[in-house]
């Protein structure tokens, strides 16, 4: 009765997360991207609400727009700015049902967090977490 | 009872659209030839919907643009033998963000006359679902 993301996969460009839901039926679980960036862009990326980020300024208020632009690069160029690198993810099952992900604001409405969903059957997959177009693997 | 496509991001390599669709059941949405070409910024992605007019690759000027070729050039499939090999091709994700639906997607002709590629995106299962289709040539220079 548990959803598991675990790292399998990081570099200053990517993360990659096998997730592993037992049930389904909604289950889900938070990401927290700053507990996993370790340097370049992803950790820019990670500590945009700290120090500033493209046009977000360090300490604005972390929004779903934010972290969508951020996370997702939806609306990546109005929001954060032309020419800033911004992350997509992408869900590529291995077993089971659907999993949906989205960019979010975490538990406590200031984590810049992806949050991965079982909406229907128990069901694994991978995560990845990508910026592209930035050097490095 | 609508899908809709929304463009979020684009590139010279890469465009992203957020796929809505509001019931599933088979609802879909072409997104034509000119949509792709007007979100293009060039590069690859721009020379690929150009294919009829200036050709590509292995693919001569003027030649009409199958279902075969449409796949070839936006989803990569047989693209050696279609566009030729080192022709830099694009491939179709898509990512699910919410929902019980699944959303799929697929390359054809765009219209009557033959002229350009076009991506087909359907819901195929009952309940709504949204999702990002990445529209990208891997291994490309720049974003």
């Amino acid at each position: 009765m548990a959803i598991t993301a675990t790292l399998k996969y990081a570099t200053p460009n990517r993360l990659r997360f096998l997730i592993v839901a037992s049930v389904g039926d909604g289950e889900d679980v938070d990401i927290a991207i700053e507990e996993y960036a370790e340097r370049g862009p992803m950790k820019q990326l990670a500590n945009a609400l700290t120090t500033g980020y493209g046009k977000i300024a360090a300490g604005a208020e972390l929004t779903q727009a934010i972290a969508r632009a951020l996370l997702q690069s939806d609306d990546a160029e109005a929001i954060v700015g032309e020419g800033v690198s911004t992350a997509m993810c992408h869900i590529t099952g291995r077993s089971g049902g659907p999993l949906v992900a989205d960019a979010t604001i975490g538990a406590d409405g200031a984590t810049l967090s992806v949050n991965v969903a079982a909406p229907g059957a128990a069901a694994s997959g991978y995560l990845d977490i990508e910026i592209p177009g930035a050097i490095g693997a | 009872m609508a899908i809709t496509v929304t463009l979020k991001y684009a590139k010279a390599n890469r465009l992203r659209f957020l796929i809505d669709a509001s019931a599933g059941n088979g609802e879909t949405s072409a997104i034509s030839g000119a949509t792709l070409l007007a979100a293009a910024q060039g590069g690859p992605i721009k020379n690929i919907l150009n294919v009829k007019t200036q050709g590509y690759g292995k693919l001569a000027a003027g030649a009409n643009v199958t279902q075969a070729i449409a796949r070839a050039l936006l989803l990569s499939d047989d693209a050696a033998s279609v566009v030729g090999e080192k022709v830099p091709t694009a491939i179709c994700r898509v990512s699910q963000r919410s929902g019980t639906g699944t959303i799929i997607v697929d390359a054809d002709v765009d219209g009557g006359d033959a002229a350009m590629p076009e991506l087909n995106v359907t819901a195929v299962a009952a309940g709504a679902a949204s999702a990002y289709l990445d529209i990208e040539i891997p291994g490309a220079i720049g974003a």
